[in-house]
Formats: structure tokens, C-alpha cells, sequence
């Protein structure tokens, strides 16, 4: 069966709340992938009231995408979930638990959380690990008997010295299948954040194989974190399809080009839906690739 | 005010002209700014084939732009446009003259031809001018034969993958270039990108070149890299920029030079099409920002 077509929900939320969900199903759009948060990051204010208005405003937004024929086939959790002590350690996890059950309402059978790191600022791969260690063994009781996975993303960070992305807690391939040999993890390969580090997408499909669930498909000119159309910036998407195909990917194909549609959003909303549109286009053309 | 995209000669060619204006007249464009080259260095073989069926091509082109009631109100002569010997300088020459003659042909009263650009730190500002200036000076009689303007574009040079000035990268620049050569047969384009990539304020610098802006190459990045977006899709003030040309009384087209070729090789005619329509409805968008 062919992988679903899906976008990144943030950065139409605040405008358009559920009614994106309409939008997106009418433009070509079978998947979502849900962000717990909108502009600027900010979390989604739901969670700030109680479980029983969360629960309904979950259930909603699922009974919507259903309505739709849309699959919730992937959520982001808030971020980031930096932190130095136990304390701040425990609340982000509160925060992160509300997110689960609300994946979980979703039914959506992957979550990405983002790596973690202390706050000094260094990077520094074995701090990173034991941050997100603390993390998921909150995470994984939590959702114990659920079927969600949670999926690891590679994330460069802007080092204070330098204004170019650089190295973090889980940036590389190799520091992705660490996190899968030590946590048991899925991944979610951010096509955009490869390709900013110097690492091609395909190169780290392919060492990923089948730990490979699902993807932040984005582009890029190798300079900043533009998060615009896959096809229009400096990957090579046909080595990707290429080793997509070489593992066996069966997943599906959610874009996150939440950078270019927050641009274009600051000066008309309606005009996101026509670009939205065009990448529907050009996710179909890559799954096209891949599925051949 | 009429919205129009660039789009190659080459790109034309592999779709067939009709096809190509048909849907360029479909997707809501009234205009284009056609680009008379395959790519960077690389020149159309019609610009050397024998005269008459350059005169033919060209003209049986205006006819098919006539029937679908596109305008072609400007043209992109080839380019780079550095010379270090006399050959390269007459083949430059030879070259713009078919250009030129290519831009008559069409229709059309605007033609860019790009200064000269050099790495500052090589041949410094007022030598690179210089070659521009020669080159320039050399068109007039072409010019004036052919009864087009050239609009001189300001420009960008990078060194070590850092965009910087060259010699003519602002208006100051421009309207020197234009006072230098004394003829009225040039006048000025702002290349939006160009701007914001080298750093200048760009409402300030539409307004510097007041009534000697005639043509535009709108198109937005992300200041780091001239990487010819739709408009909207970057950090250009567009707002402010409208302004600016209102100001003016600028009454020429919206004309956005994006990347409809890359569209085309991503996706062909689909694809360009997808282009085509975005570019209007972005362009629409700034338009009615004022």
C-alpha cells in the first residue's frame, strides 16, 4: 500500500485550528503530522486545562481528520526539553505526558521527541544521552501498553560562537543509531537537518534501514534551516528515493515546511494553502520515486 | 500594473512556443521577461544561425505571444559578461547585438544586459566599471539602431561563498553607470534579490532611482544566497518596497524572475505551471499590499 502524504499542522493552527484539517484533505493531503505547538515553538495552550477539556479537544480533532479520510500518522512533541536537574527534568516530562495521551487520542503510531541536552550550551554527546535516558523512562512507562513509538529526530543546534548549524545531542547518523542500539527507538529522519550538517539524506536512510519510521521531509541551500519544499533546495531527492527504496521504507511522506509557511504567513495566511498545495504535488512526485 | 515572470528561450523551446504561451496566458500572467539564453555561459545556437531565420524565429515567437495575448515587455540578454581579451569582447559584442535585435523583434523595449562582474578585492570597484562602462558604450549604436533600452541591473560577486558588492551593486552605482555613459538609451532594473543580498535597504534604494527605474527583477531569499524565490517566500520587506514604487510613479510590470526553469526541470510542464500560478497569486498579494 502506498505511503500517505502528510504536512506539518503547526504553523497553520493558530489561524485555522481544525479547520486546516478540512484545507489540507481538500488540497490532496491524506496524512497530518500533528505538532503540539504552534508559532514560535509556543505549546499548544489546551494543555494548560484540565485532562477532560485535552481529551475533548483531541477527540475532536480526531473525529475531524476521520471525517476527512486524514491519518494522524505522526506527532512532535513541545520542545525544547533542555534541562541540568532532576527538577527540570520532571517538568518536562509532566509537560511531555499530556502530549502522549493526546497522540495516543490521535492514533497516531509515532511520536517524535526531540534529543535533549544540559543547558550550558556545550554540546556534548554523553550528557545528551543521559538526558533523554531520564526522559523516556518516563515516557515509556507512561505508555505502556499503547502502540506508540517513540521516534528520535537528528537535530543540529546554532553554536553561540558560529550562526551556521552545528553538532548537538543527536545531530549525525551515527548518532542516531546509538540512540536506537541504547533506547530501543525509532527515527525520524529530518531530510533538511542532514543536509545542513554535510550529511546526505540518503547516506543516513540507509544506516538507519529499517529503524527508519518516518520523516520531516524539507529542503534547504546548505546554509540555514529554511525548512522550504523538498525539490527546491540542495538535496538530491532521487538518491533518497533511491535509498528509501534500497531498505524497504513502507512508511509515509510528511513534509515539515513550517519555515516557508511561516514566512509567507506574515503577510497572507490563504496563500500558505496554495503553496501547501504545490508541495502535495511534490511529495506525490517523491513517493512516486520511491514506490516505482 | 501587469504580472510577469521570466522564463528561458530554452525552456520555451522544449515545451514548443505554443504550448508554452498557452499556458502562460492560462495561469493568469499578462507579461514575461524572456530570457534569451540556455543558462549561465551558455547562448542559444538561433543567436548565430543565419540572419533570416533568426528574423523568422523571433518574429513567428511575437506572433504566437500576440495570439495568446502575452506581452514579452523584457528580455535577459546572456551572460556572464566579463571580457580579459579583445575576442571575448567582440563575441560579447556580436552576441548582445543579436540579443538586441532578438528584443525588437519581440516586441519589447528592455533588455538587460549585466555589468561586468569582478571580485572587488582582484581588479577593485572603479576598474570593474570601467569594463562595464567600455562594453556599455559599445552597445549605443546598437541600441539606438534597434530602438531598445538597456536596463543596467544591479549585481552581486561572491568570494569563498560570502555574497558581496561588486561594481555596480547599488543605485548609487547604477545612476553613476547611467550619467558616465550620457545616453538615453539606459536606464536602471532592481533586482530585489540582488539587494537584499548584499545588504541594502531596498525601498530606499527604489526610491534613489526614481523615474530611471523602468523594468524589475523581483524575487526573495533568505539574504545568504541569490536563491531567486517567489516573492513572499523569503525576508523581503514587500510592503515597504510597493511603497517605495508608488512613490516613484513607477508604471512598469511586477515582473518576478524566480526559478521557473528549476520548477521545469523538477517537474516539466505540470510543475511550471504550478510555478506560473504561484508567481501570480504572490504577485497579486504585494500588489495589493498598498
Amino acid at each position: 500500500m502506498a505511503g500517505k502524504i502528510g504536512i506539518a499542522t503547526g504553523v497553520f493552527w493558530n489561524e485555522y485550528g481544525e479547520k486546516c484539517i478540512d484545507k489540507l484533505a481538500q488540497i490532496g493531503y491524506d496524512a497530518l503530522d500533528f505538532s503540539m505547538y504552534t508559532d514560535g515553538h509556543k505549546r499548544l495552550s489546551i494543555f494548560d486545562e484540565s485532562a477532560c477539556a485535552v481529551d475533548k479537544y483531541f477527540s475532536s480533532i480526531k473525529k475531524r481528520a476521520d471525517d476527512n479520510g486524514v491519518a494522524v500518522v505522526q506527532t512532535h512533541l513541545s520542545f525544547p526539553i533542555d534541562f541540568d536537574t532532576d527538577e527540570e527534568c520532571k517538568i518536562i516530562v509532566d509537560k511531555l505526558l499530556p502530549e502522549l495521551d493526546a497522540s495516543v487520542i490521535l492514533g497516531a503510531p509515532y511520536v517524535v521527541i526531540h534529543p535533549s541536552r544540559k543547558k550550558n550550551g556545550l554540546n556534548n554527546f554523553a550528557e545528551g544521552v543521559e538526558n533523554y535516558g531520564k526522559i523516556l523512562s518516563a515516557v515509556n512507562e507512561h505508555i505502556k501498553g499503547t502502540d506508540l513509538l517513540v521516534c528520535v529526530e537528528n537535530i543540529p543546534i546554532y553554536n553561540k560562537y558560529k550562526y551556521c548549524r552545528v553538532q548537538g545531542a543527536c545531530t549525525r547518523a551515527d548518532d542516531l543509531e546509538k540512540y536506537v542500539e541504547k533506547f530501543g527507538v525509532g527515527v525520524c529522519l529530518d531530510t533538511g537537518h542532514a543536509h545542513l550538517v554535510g550529511e546526505n539524506p540518503a547516506y543516513v536512510a540507509r544506516k538507519l534501514g529499517q529503524h527508519l519510521k518516518i520523516m520531516h521531509l524539507n529542503d534547504n541551500y546548505g546554509i540555514d534551516d529554511d525548512h522550504i519544499m523538498p525539490y527546491t533546495g540542495g538535496i538530491n531527492w532521487s538518491q533518497l528515493a533511491i535509498a528509501l527504496k534500497e531498505i524497504g521504507y513502507k512508511g509515509d511522506y510528511c513534509a515539515e515546511i513550517d519555515g516557508l509557511l511561516g514566512r509567507i504567513k506574515k503577510t497572507d495566511c490563504e496563500f500558505m494553502f496554495d503553496v501547501a498545495s504545490t508541495n502535495c504535488k511534490l511529495l506525490k512526485k517523491f513517493r512516486a520515486e520511491v514506490e516505482r | 500594473m501587469k504580472i510577469s515572470t521570466s522564463i528561458n528561450n530554452s525552456v520555451i523551446d522544449q515545451i514548443g512556443a505554443d504550448r508554452a504561451f498557452e499556458l502562460i496566458a492560462k495561469s493568469g500572467l499578462d507579461a514575461i521577461d524572456f530570457g534569451l539564453l540556455i543558462g549561465y555561459n551558455n547562448p542559444l545556437p538561433i543567436m548565430s544561425a543565419d540572419e533570416a531565420e533568426f528574423i523568422e524565429y523571433y518574429t513567428n515567437l511575437k506572433k504566437i505571444a500576440d495570439k495568446y495575448g502575452v506581452e514579452i515587455g523584457q528580455t535577459h540578454a546572456f551572460f556572464p559578461c566579463e571580457y580579459d581579451n579583445e575576442d571575448k569582447f567582440n563575441w560579447l559584442l556580436n552576441q548582445f547585438e543579436r540579443n538586441i535585435h532578438a528584443t525588437a523583434l519581440l516586441g519589447s523595449k528592455y533588455i538587460v544586459i549585466h555589468p561586468a562582474n569582478y571580485r572587488p578585492d582582484e581588479y577593485g570597484n572603479d576598474k570593474i566599471n570601467e569594463k562595464t562602462y567600455r562594453l556599455f558604450k559599445a552597445l549605443i549604436p546598437i541600441l539606438e539602431k534597434y530602438d531598445v533600452y538597456n536596463a543596467v541591473e544591479n549585481m552581486w560577486m561572491s568570494r569563498d561563498g560570502v555574497i558581496m558588492e561588486t561594481g555596480i551593486s547599488n543605485a548609487d552605482e547604477m545612476l553613476k553607470c547611467i550619467k558616465v555613459l550620457n545616453s538615453d538609451r539606459f536606464v536602471t532594473c532592481l533586482d530585489s534579490g540582488h539587494m537584499l543580498n548584499v545588504g541594502r535597504n531596498l525601498g530606499d534604494e527604489a526610491r534613489k532611482l526614481g523615474k530611471t527605474l523602468k523594468i524589475v527583477h523581483l524575487h526573495d531569499n533568505r539574504w545568504m544566497r541569490d536563491s531567486h524565490e517567489i516573492p513572499l517566500f523569503g525576508e523581503t520587506d514587500w510592503k515597504d518596497l510597493m511603497r517605495a514604487l508608488k512613490e516613484i510613479g513607477y508604471d512598469g510590470n511586477f515582473n518576478v524572475e524566480g526559478s521557473s526553469t528549476k520548477f521545469y526541470n523538477i517537474g516539466g510542464e505540470d510543475l511550471l505551471y504550478e510555478f506560473f500560478t504561484l508567481v501570480v497569486k504572490a504577485s497579486k498579494i504585494c500588489i495589493s499590499l498598498i
